[in-house]
């Protein structure tokens, strides 16, 4: 049986000076902390018992709950911006972390932390379209360009023509409605596709 | 008084999924959970007590210890990359996430989350001396990694695009980067870009 979470779960969460809130593995929140309570205006009271897209707009709501998803069902660290309303009804824009709680092989809650968030250009609301769907090599060649590789670069990393990488580059910034590199950066960080991976166990001998 | 660290604060990071780590003010590990300990390959029992950069190599302990002192003194969250020796003698790539713990209004100790490093750039990860930057580049570098083009700066800061595009020269110079890309992947690796906690609801502007 799955363990629920208690009052000791929420001492480190009450401990952290960035804005925290702890989930149950179904979406609904259990507590947040004061910086949190400061930041949205909604006191733990009001927000214990609602789900996780809450203060989030309706336009935003499908993306965040796919996030919170990744986390509590497949328990992957979740990293990417959304947007919420405020007690006083103002859209603010923040990077949220969503971070899997288990016991044994079990997820039994997410840890979400708050950070500032950048507005984007134009102002277009973030993370709050449908989901683009990357292929495995449009992924790969994302990866390698946020940690600032070239074209020629990436065509001998990957034993590929600069030509093949410039078609790959050209569908990635089409998926991503991005027109240059930078935007694909930047929008790839706000939809959570650059999240990074856990760091998985020590490699020993290969 | 500061409250020590102690077991109330190690339940939940023991239930996180990425590898996790409690520090005290001078960096000495308190805690690890069972995720941090399959990526080190050190036990919790073999690195208690032994000082945050003890695991890493000599060339990146200096950069390690003032950001993390950023997070002591300044209660802010950092996020940098950096290398470490596991257990078995290899040297690995970590993207680490420092996160201040308070009592009251003091710091007591910082939470450390490990995250696996994407690609990674040979020869670039690790901390080299950190750029000093004017508040005017910080500024600028923050909205070209949002994707804001030149234009679009000069007109949210109201200076006009040559003033941008000099910040950017020296910015470039600054990070020892030729591109707007390779600035921006540098600066995360050092931790330039780390989000600030979301602050308090503003009321008016």
């Amino acid at each position: 049986m799955r363990r629920a979470l208690e009052e000791r779960d929420f001492w480190l969460v009450d401990s952290l000076v960035v804005p925290a809130a702890l989930y149950d593995a179904e979406g609904y929140c259990l507590r947040i902390n004061a910086p949190a309570e400061l930041a949205s205006g909604v006191s733990n009271a009001q927000l214990a018992g609602q789900y996780v897209t809450h203060l989030v707009p309706p336009e935003g709501r499908a993306s965040v709950e796919a996030q919170f998803r990744r986390a509590a069902v497949d328990g992957e660290p979740t990293d990417f911006e959304t947007a919420f309303e405020d007690a006083s009804g103002r859209r603010r824009f923040t990077r949220a972390q969503h971070l899997p709680l288990r016991e044994g092989d079990e997820i039994v809650g997410v840890l979400i932390l708050a950070f500032e968030g950048h507005r984007p250009p134009g102002d277009e609301l973030v993370g709050l379209r449908p989901h683009p769907v990357l292929t495995g090599r449009q992924q790969e060649i994302l990866e390698l360009i946020a940690s600032g590789r070239s074209t020629a670069e990436i065509a001998s990393e990957l034993t590929l023509s600069r030509e093949t990488i410039r078609n790959h580059l050209r569908n990635l910034f089409k998926e991503l409605r991005v027109h240059n590199r930078v935007e694909a950066i930047a929008a790839a960080q706000r939809l959570g596709l650059l999240a990074p991976p856990v760091l998985g166990p020590q490699q020993g001998e290969e | 008084m500061r409250r020590p660290l102690n077991e109330r604060d190690f339940w939940l990071v023991d239930s996180l999924g990425v590898p996790s780590t409690i520090h005290d003010l001078s960096g000495r590990f308190v805690h690890m959970n069972a995720a941090a300990e399959q990526a080190s390959g050190f036990t919790n029992a073999q690195l208690r007590g032994h000082e945050l950069t003890d695991r890493l190599p000599a060339e990146s302990r200096d950069a390690v210890l003032a950001v993390f002192r950023r997070a002591v003194e300044q209660g802010e969250p950092t996020d940098f990359e950096t290398i470490f020796v596991d257990g078995s003698g290899e040297t690995r790539g970590a993207r680490v996430q420092q996160l201040p713990l308070r009592d009251g209004d003091e710091i007591i100790g910082v939470l450390s989350l490990a995250f696996g490093v994407r690609a990674v750039h040979s020869g670039s990860i690790g901390l080299q001396p950190l750029p000093q930057l004017t508040a005017r580049q910080h500024e600028v570098l923050e909205l070209i990694a949002a994707g804001h083009s030149t234009s679009e700066i000069a007109r949210g800061l109201t200076l006009s695009t040559e003033t941008i595009r000099n910040h950017l020269r020296n910015l470039f110079k600054a990070l020892n980067a030729h591109s707007r890309i390779e600035a921006i992947a540098a600066a995360q690796r050092l931790g330039l870009l780390a989000s600030p906690g979301l602050g308090p609801q503003v009321d008016d502007d």
